[in-house]
């Protein structure tokens, strides 16, 4: 028996497996405990948090779309102060390693949630989301040009002196230049990708399903997109990443991993079966057991080429 | 045992479930019997299951149903074709399996007073359950309403369970011509609460109606569903919490909520 080690680090944040879930389909982890105790994961990333309390936007905010789904939840979430106050007691208790997503109307809202959570040892990293789609304010609107998107990651890096993951959005036309630009401004690693623009139409209303008109769409339909993504960075920069974006099945992980990923999130999936991430984890071990590789560091990038 | 039972939730069943009976009860209406768990049979009336049909054709979300009756053998579902899920749900075939999550959300309380029981369309599935649970109390009266006689369905089911029950359609073609906030009104004699689930602009007027009367009212609502957990807030309404108006979450908090807290 050889000993396997399904450990990776992303950015330097040292991880015992690289399965966690995606920002905004887990909740705070409170959720899926019904199922497993949420210390088991590599990660776990947190609903996307703003400095204020938000409502979010109208429903109905999800439409089912061929092989995926399209969103407009709008950030709804308790804040920062109740996020720290109420959710995270609860994954501290269960040994989490707990990234906060976090997202902000400007760039001073960024730098200000970011000193907040400085001061909370109990979160290990931060993913800047810059890229939510549903969102007229913030999120995206920094994620789509290099200038901006590096305006906010040198504004978190002043004020947040741990890990620092910039979540990219993949409406872009050159992913590339926005990956290097968020390297450049001192991520220190990028979660590659936030969901794809879409949109859904009501045909018997003659109207748009989604009452935002367009949403983000995720599940495995923009599988291929994300990975081809994963890839395109990984050759050009070399940086750590957490590829996410229709992943199912240990398969699918382990084409992220090849891909270049050191670690996988999963969303979507978390809704047609509870699961999934641990039947991943467990996917990982039996696949390295299988073909006698150590350590799964081994087969981050191989397909890299 | 295999990864997933160990895995599975002492509360909530997740897994494969057999198709035991399939029928289409009106057009385009069936009621399917799936074999149960030890989680299931604790379901109450208002919780729901998710689930997805397990057959070359799918869908990426599961779709939640009511659970319009459970026990240590099946749990009953009924359903209405709307859709893609609705369509492949009714193509099953007994011995067919689906995978079923649940139960799950809050659903109506117990309650010792005398209730009216309001179902509109579809909405009567639930009910079934609730009014198994009041079997034989005396004072529980039903009002069932259908678009037309067509529509109706369980009629005699529900009048093995409930002594008084009374069926409205919108065009007179079976019980009395109306809708069942009016028959409610008709009805009505000293009940304190009601109990209903149906259409939004149903459970609007019969939550207004409740007001006036002072009385408490519990609704069942419906939105759609990402995860049917709580951890996406996709399947959100909006409702009024402490002199606020708030985001709560239908599979969560509900499907059941206070009518009276309601924003329609
Ligand atoms: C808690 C809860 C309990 C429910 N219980 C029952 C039940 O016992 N019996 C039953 O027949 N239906 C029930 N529904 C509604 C049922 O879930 C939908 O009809 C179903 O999801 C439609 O799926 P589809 O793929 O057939 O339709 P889709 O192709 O997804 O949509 C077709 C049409 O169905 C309607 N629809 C879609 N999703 C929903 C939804 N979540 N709620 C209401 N309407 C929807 C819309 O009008 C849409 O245009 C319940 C819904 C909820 C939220
Ligand atoms: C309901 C829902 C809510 C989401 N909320 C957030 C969020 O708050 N912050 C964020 O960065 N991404 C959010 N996302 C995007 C996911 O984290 C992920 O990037 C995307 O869904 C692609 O992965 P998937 O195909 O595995 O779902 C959300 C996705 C969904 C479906
Ligand atoms: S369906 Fe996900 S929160 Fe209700």
């Amino acid at each position: 028996m050889i000993n396997i080690d399904i450990s990776t680090a992303v950015g330097g944040l040292k991880l015992k497996n690289p399965v966690m879930p995606a920002s905004g389909t887990w909740g705070y982890g409170e959720e899926y405990a019904e199922f497993y105790n949420p210390g088991e994961l590599g990660a776990v990333v947190v609903k996307g948090t703003t400095l204020e309390p938000r409502h979010g936007n109208e429903p109905p905010r999800i439409a089912e779309t061929p092989a995926g789904m399209l969103n407009s939840v709008g950030l709804q979430n308790v804040g920062v102060e109740k996020f720290i106050s109420e959710k995270l007691p609860f994954l501290k208790d269960n040994k989490c390693v707990v990234i906060a997503n976090i997202a902000g109307d400007s760039i001073d809202d960024y730098a200000a949630i970011a000193e907040r959570l400085d001061a909370e040892k109990d979160v290990s990293a931060v993913e800047v989301n810059i890229s939510c789609p549903n969102v007229s304010k913030g999120g995206i609107a920094f994620g789509v040009g290099a200038d901006t998107a590096s305006g906010v990651i040198k504004s978190v890096r002043k004020k947040y002196k741990r890990v620092l993951i910039a979540k990219l959005s993949p409406n872009v036309t050159d992913i590339v230049e926005i990956a290097r630009a968020c390297i450049d401004s001192g991520a220190d690693a990028l979660t590659l990708i936030n969901t794809v623009k879409g949109m859904s139409i009501d045909i018997n209303n003659r109207k748009p399903l989604l009452p935002n008109c367009t949403g983000g769409l995720s599940g495995p339909a923009i599988k291929p997109i994300a990975l081809r993504m994963v890839y395109e960075v990984k050759k050009a920069t070399g940086a750590d990443i957490i590829g996410v974006g229709g992943i199912e099945c240990f398969e699918d992980a382990l084409e992220f991993i090849m891909a270049g990923a050191n670690a996988v999130q999963v969303g979507t999936a978390n809704f047609y079966n509870p699961l999934v991430m641990p039947e991943i984890i467990g996917g990982f071990r039996k696949y390295l057991a299988e073909n006698k590789i150590s350590s799964l560091k081994e087969l981050i990038g191989v397909a890299v080429h | 045992m295999n990864s997933r039972e160990k895995l599975s939730s002492e509360k909530i069943f997740f897994g494969l479930r057999e198709v035991i009976n399939i029928n289409e009860i009106v057009k385009g209406t069936f009621l399917v019997e799936i074999s149960s768990s030890a989680q299931l049979s604790k379901s109450g009336p208002g919780q729901f299951v998710y689930i997805i049909p397990k057959t070359q054709k799918r869908t990426i979300l599961p779709r939640p149903l009511c659970i319009a009756d459970a026990d240590a053998d099946t749990v009953k579902l009924i359903f209405k074709v709307k859709g893609k899920g609705t369509l492949y749900l009714s193509e099953l075939s007994k011995g067919d399996k689906i995978s079923v999550m649940g139960p799950l959300g809050k659903g109506f309380q117990a309650v010792n007073e005398p209730v009216l029981l309001a179902g509109g369309g579809l909405g009567a599935a639930p009910l079934y359950f609730l009014a198994k649970k009041l079997r034989n109390n005396e004072k529980t009266s039903l009002v069932l309403g259908f678009k037309n006689k067509d529509e109706a369905y369980f009629i005699n089911e529900f009048k093995s369970v409930l002594r008084n029950v009374f069926v409205c359609t919108d065009d007179g073609s079976l019980g009395s011509r109306g809708n069942v906030t009016g028959k409610i009104g008709e009805i009505i004699k000293d009940e304190k609460i009601i109990c209903a689930c149906g259409p939004r602009p149903m459970l609007k007027s019969l939550s207004a109606f409740a007001g006036e009367n002072k009385m408490r009212i519990f609704v069942s609502l419906e939105e759609r569903m990402g995860c049917g957990m709580g951890a996406c807030l996709g399947c959100v309404v909006k409702i009024r919490s402490g002199g606020k108006e708030e985001y709560q979450r239908v599979c969560k908090e509900g499907p059941v909520f206070d009518g009276s807290k309601v924003i329609y």
